[in-house]
């Protein structure tokens, strides 16, 4: 049995929808902007890919706000008994900003708190599980939820994936002197670090028998560089690895992987890491994009952004630019482009993820053909 | 098929491994040398180390002992983890410390434990386990933990999984082979704790010993 990505959807800085991801993409506008929501806060930079005309009730996370909005169409459509994997680096991270600050608030930021309000809305009641693996964390779910379809223990599997702005995480990386004072320049010469963004997702997941114009989930695979908390490994080795063991599930040769959604975060060593890995995966330069620098790094949403452009990109048979790059640096050179490009071949894509802990999924997705 | 178990919790410390063997002893505080024996090599980052952190590493090189798994052949290992609290308490640390600073800068070494796989990565550096490193939060912690171990290794994904149970002072760890002779998942039943399933699998091991 077949892993099929049967639909999807997301909600992004660009705003709701994936269309709307990718018309942002492809009018090479970024929809990074100015926040407000750390006023007063002595940041030296107030850039971010906050979702517009997000307005949480009292009391309501980034996140809750975020998923009302996203999943309200979906409510009711799906068996109740559709098991759920949520994908979520901190989830409610708020209330535990809230509890430091004096609310007794602290344990509302469980998992398992988030996983009911989604059960809520979706009216779903089968099992629910939370996947975190960092910055890959949608991919690694939706490597779950295939999984647990080829191996025919879920009919189909729904993933839900979410991150929103917050000070304590946009403080984090502030002290790690990873954010730009600009929008994030994914693959150029110039870049110097990343923007922080919000956004949410959902992908259905679905067995199947691949018919005719279906997406399979063909391949994937997980590694741990084990080198350092934060940095990646500068060889590449756990990203290489996770593409050669993605390519080898499916089944793939590195020829026929046609195009390629990157992780593309706009720091100096991950693009680098990336670039590397490509190129030892590759004989020769694949179209390369990243969504980061129009929504700003996602966190565990990165991974469905990409998945949901890279089905736009099989549909039309164009490769987005990356937006904000202006001059590829050397080793993104006839990879990464500043305009979008026809693609003669758009049968099959490959996604890769990476994140603190030096951890890597890489995802090969392929369009069935008659 | 479980490979072998590591514990740590209030009561002691302790491998075991299913086909015989296992050593078990009081608990102390966790030793750099103690982890840099486990591990093959010196802990780098010993000193930032929660307690907790060291305490999911003690559990964790004890399971890799009990399964037998030598540093050269950890390298495709992958390590799942769950468990309430360890994050969330860690992201309250560093949030703690950037406001009663002025919110003006953040330690960016309290930082790095705020996601749920912070102690599954140091584990994984420390280790030295190349698979992959992922966080599952549901309910029966460690059953989940296992049959998706297990389910990983059918689909080939891995040779072997480390599936990590630990809390603030407590941890089980069970190393899932594929190899013959070895126990059941059934063997590790539902518990509502690490603690709790690190006290049944000590009093398991010293009625082996009896």
């Amino acid at each position: 049995m077949k892993a099929i990505l049967r639909q999807c959807d997301v909600l992004s800085a660009y705003g709701m929808g994936t269309d709307a991801l990718w018309q942002g993409l492809m009018s090479r506008q970024t929809a990074i902007g100015e926040t407000d929501l750390f006023a007063g806060r002595p940041f030296s930079m107030r850039l971010a890919g906050a979702v517009p005309n997000l307005s949480p009730q009292a009391n309501e996370s980034r996140v809750r706000a975020m998923l009302r909005r996203l999943l309200a169409p979906l409510a009711g459509r799906l068996d109740r008994e559709t098991p759920l994997l949520l994908a979520t680096t901190v989830g409610e991270i708020e209330y535990v900003q809230r509890a430091v600050e004096g609310e007794a608030c602290e344990s509302l930021a469980a998992f398992t708190h988030l996983e009911s309000f989604v059960r809520q809305l979706l009216q779903l009641d089968g099992r629910a599980t939370t996947v975190s693996s960092a910055c890959a964390s949608s991919l690694a779910a939706v490597a779950t939820a295939a999984r647990m379809v080829r191996q025919g223990r879920a009919r189909r599997v729904l993933v839900v994936a979410c991150d929103g702005l917050s000070e304590l995480v946009y403080s984090g990386f502030a002290a790690m002197a990873g954010l730009s004072e600009r929008a994030a320049k994914p693959f150029d010469r110039s870049r110097d670090g990343l923007t922080l963004g919000e956004a949410a997702g959902w992908a259905l997941i679905e067995a199947g028998e691949g018919l005719p114009g279906e997406i399979e989930i063909s391949g994937w695979a997980s590694t741990t560089d084990a080198v350092h908390m934060t940095a990646p490994d500068r060889e590449a080795y756990g990203l290489l690895r996770a593409i050669n063991g993605s390519l080898k599930m499916a089944q793939a040769g590195p020829d026929a992987v046609d195009f390629i959604a990157a992780h593309g975060t706009g720091t100096s060593f991950n693009d680098a890491m990336e670039m590397k890995a490509f190129s030892r995966s590759f004989a020769a330069p694949r179209p390369v994009f990243s969504t980061k620098g129009g929504t700003g790094h996602t966190l565990a949403a990165a991974g469905l952004l990409q998945i949901a452009a890279l089905l736009h990109s099989m549909r039309e048979g164009v490769v987005p630019p990356t937006v904000g790059l202006e001059s590829p640096d050397d080793d993104a050179l006839k990879w990464a482009t500043v305009a979008a490009r026809q693609i003669t071949r758009s049968r099959t894509a490959l996604a890769t993820s990476s994140g603190f802990g030096g951890v890597n999924t890489a995802m090969v997705l392929s369009r069935s053909e008659s | 098929m479980i490979a072998g178990i590591g514990w740590h919790n209030a009561g002691g410390h302790g491998w075991l491994r299913p086909n015989g063997g296992g050593e078990s002893g009081e608990s102390t505080g966790v030793s750099a040398p103690a982890l840099s024996e486990l591990a093959g090599g010196a802990i780098k980052y010993f000193p930032r180390l929660t307690a907790p952190a060291r305490v999911a590493m003690h559990a964790a090189g004890l399971a890799l002992r009990a399964a037998g798994w030598e540093h050269a052949a950890r390298r495709e290992v992958g390590i799942l983890c769950g468990g309430y609290g360890n994050w969330i308490s860690s992201s309250r640390s560093y949030f703690s410390d950037y406001a009663d600073h002025g919110r003006a800068i953040g330690r960016a070494n309290l930082f790095i434990y705020t996601l749920p796989t912070s102690i599954a990565s140091e584990i994984a550096i420390a280790m030295g386990l190349g698979g992959p490193t992922l966080h599952l939060q549901q309910s029966n912690v460690m059953q989940g933990l296992l049959d998706e171990a297990h389910c990983m290794l059918c689909a080939g994904e891995v040779p072997g999984m480390l599936a990590l149970w630990a809390d603030f002072n407590a941890a089980v760890c069970v190393a899932v082979g594929a190899g013959e002779g070895q126990m059941p998942f059934d063997s590790v039943r539902p518990c509502t704790h690490p603690s709790e399933l690190a006290a049944e699998i000590a009093a398991r091991f010293e009625r082996r010993v009896s």
